[in-house]
């Protein structure tokens, strides 16, 4: 899992390369910039504006992080309920499931029907989007425990509660951790999907203004600070599941070594 | 520390099982795990049960310990009929299941806490168990950092941290190597002839067999019964060269006879 220096220098330099060769291209065969611009001009319209790239980042992350939180608390939820209640587990599974096999890009416009244009159609779609995978990691998380320690949680009277909190929910943090960094990448696409559908703020937003005024560079701007949110979600999950999960380290230590 | 199950009046085995029977409902018609079986276990003796894989040994253990119904026949344990699982029990599995996200010190402490034990007794015993155990300082350590022999003996720490009256072993030291498996042996002798628990301890290996116990109860294929018990007459504590004993080789030729393996 570590990351050496080597490693590092040589994802920059692939990166470094990969735009030097890009600027050159677009300045040979003299590309116009509304079809690709080159990185000196998404650059230049990157700097001039970033008060404006500010903002509509601000308000796409707001999104994605409240319906990612949204996501993780519904999602732990209704696995806790499905894994305790057999009678809800046969009520609300099949319901789950067929949500997730319709396409959000579909259901959006309905969304935006029923929660406006603002804030809060969006937080919604990027909450559809992206819980699924948190409740099917979830419940798995809390149904594999190895048969001896429910053995041992019988023979200690845990109680339902205690077997809960000492053994099934920490048990599950892997399980949790792993899905909610898919989910952080999935909120993403949520809240962006939400933006392109209807309303007046955004990165989606910007891209299809700039779509429609063929100011590709702008598209290109809004394209890297999407996925620079995407990336920071993810981070502060990795980082959270690195304070949650101290052992962890020695669990993969263990594994390599094995 | 104050023990949930009492001691019932009057003089009683450790164990006492009566014509036990188990069967399992299976696809094609049911299945025969353990038939009529009885024997006695007194009161801190270290009792050995040997037989083939599928002979219901486990079955027996999970029985004795609350954990399932038999079909048939009753297990007392100190007077008292067992009918739902027993917190004077200790149990110990074949792999270790430490609780991998607590420290060796917490994991051993998981029985005060579902019991809800005094925490500072409780603490107090389970460094005590790892003094014991050898395990002091890895005590802040978690299990995946330890071996497999080392987690064991946390396991058996922490079976024996609520002080209860049995401990029931189901082949704990099965999944570890050969020479690990020996040292294990006598590591487990040390720790019982510090604490003096009712010991029933499963395993497939007739040497460990003998070397562990003061009897040894033989058990046959499926349906499991008890095809013969076997007074270990052999001096403690045990060593090494106590398997050089010509009483040791004796015990494991009879238990090998009465499995059907053939010795000379």
């Amino acid at each position: 899992m570590g990351v050496s220096k080597t490693d590092i220098s040589a994802s920059i330099i692939s990166i470094v390369a990969t735009l030097a060769a890009w600027e050159v291209l677009t300045r040979v065969f003299h590309i116009p910039g509304f079809i690709l611009p080159a990185p000196s001009a998404i650059f230049v319209e990157a700097v001039t504006r970033y008060p404006l790239y500010l903002y509509q980042s601000w308000v796409t992350f707001y999104e994605m992080v409240a319906g990612f939180l949204l996501a993780a608390v519904i999602g732990v939820f209704l696995a806790v309920v499905i894994v305790y209640s057999r009678i809800v587990r046969s009520m609300i599974y099949p319901q789950i499931v067929a949500l997730q096999i319709v396409p959000k890009v579909a259901i959006a416009p309905l969304l935006l029907i029923w929660a406006g244009y603002g804030l809060t159609s969006k937080v919604l779609l990027a909450l559809l989007v992206s819980f699924f995978p948190i409740v099917v990691n979830m419940v798995t998380g809390l149904l594999a425990i190895e048969e001896e320690l429910l053995d041992l949680c019988r023979i200690l009277h845990s109680g339902r509660w205690q077997e809960f909190t000492k053994v099934r929910l920490p048990n599950a943090l892997p399980y949790l951790f792993s899905s909610l960094k898919v989910a952080s990448t999935l909120s993403v696409i949520g809240a962006v999907i939400g933006e392109f559908v209807g309303g007046n703020e955004g990165l989606g937003h910007l891209i299809i203004i700039a779509n429609s005024e063929l100011r590709t560079s702008m598209s290109f701007v809004a394209l890297f600070c999407l996925s620079v949110l995407g990336f920071l979600l993810y981070g502060l999950v990795a980082l959270a599941e690195r304070v949650f999960m101290p052992w962890e380290r020695w669990q993969s230590a263990a594994h390599a070594a094995a | 520390m104050a023990m949930p199950v009492p001691r019932a009046e009057g003089d009683h085995d450790a164990i006492e099982i009566h014509n036990l029977t188990k069967a399992y409902a299976s696809q094609d018609g049911s299945i025969q795990a353990l038939s009529d079986l009885s024997f006695a276990i007194a009161d801190t003796e270290f009792v050995t049960i040997v037989g083939h894989s599928g002979c219901g040994k486990s079955t027996l253990l999970r029985i004795i310990a609350g954990l399932l119904a038999p079909s048939s026949g009753a297990v007392k344990v100190r007077g008292r009929t067992v009918s739902a699982p027993l917190p004077d029990v200790g149990m110990v599995f074949q792999r270790p299941v430490l609780l991998k996200w607590r420290t060796i010190l917490d994991n051993v402490m998981l029985p005060i806490e579902m019991l809800r034990l005094p925490r500072t007794k409780g603490a107090e015993r389970a460094l005590d168990l790892l003094r014991l155990a050898g395990l002091t300082d890895f005590r802040h350590h978690y299990p995946a950092q330890l071996s497999g022999g080392m987690q064991q003996r946390a396991a058996i720490c922490r079976a024996l941290v609520h002080d209860p009256s049995l401990l029931l072993m189901d082949e704990p030291f099965g999944a570890l190597d050969l020479m690990t498996r020996e040292e294990m042996n006598f590591e487990l002798l040390r720790i019982w002839s510090d604490r003096r628990k009712t010991t029933l301890l499963v395993t497939h290996s007739i040497s460990e067999a003998v070397l562990l116990a003061d009897r040894v109860i033989v058990m046959t294929p499926r349906p499991g019964r008890v095809a013969d018990v076997i007074d270990v007459k052999l001096a403690r504590p045990r060593t090494p060269e106590t398997k050089l004993d010509p009483r040791f080789v004796e015990c494991v030729r009879a238990i090998g006879r009465s499995i059907g393996l053939l010795y000379i």
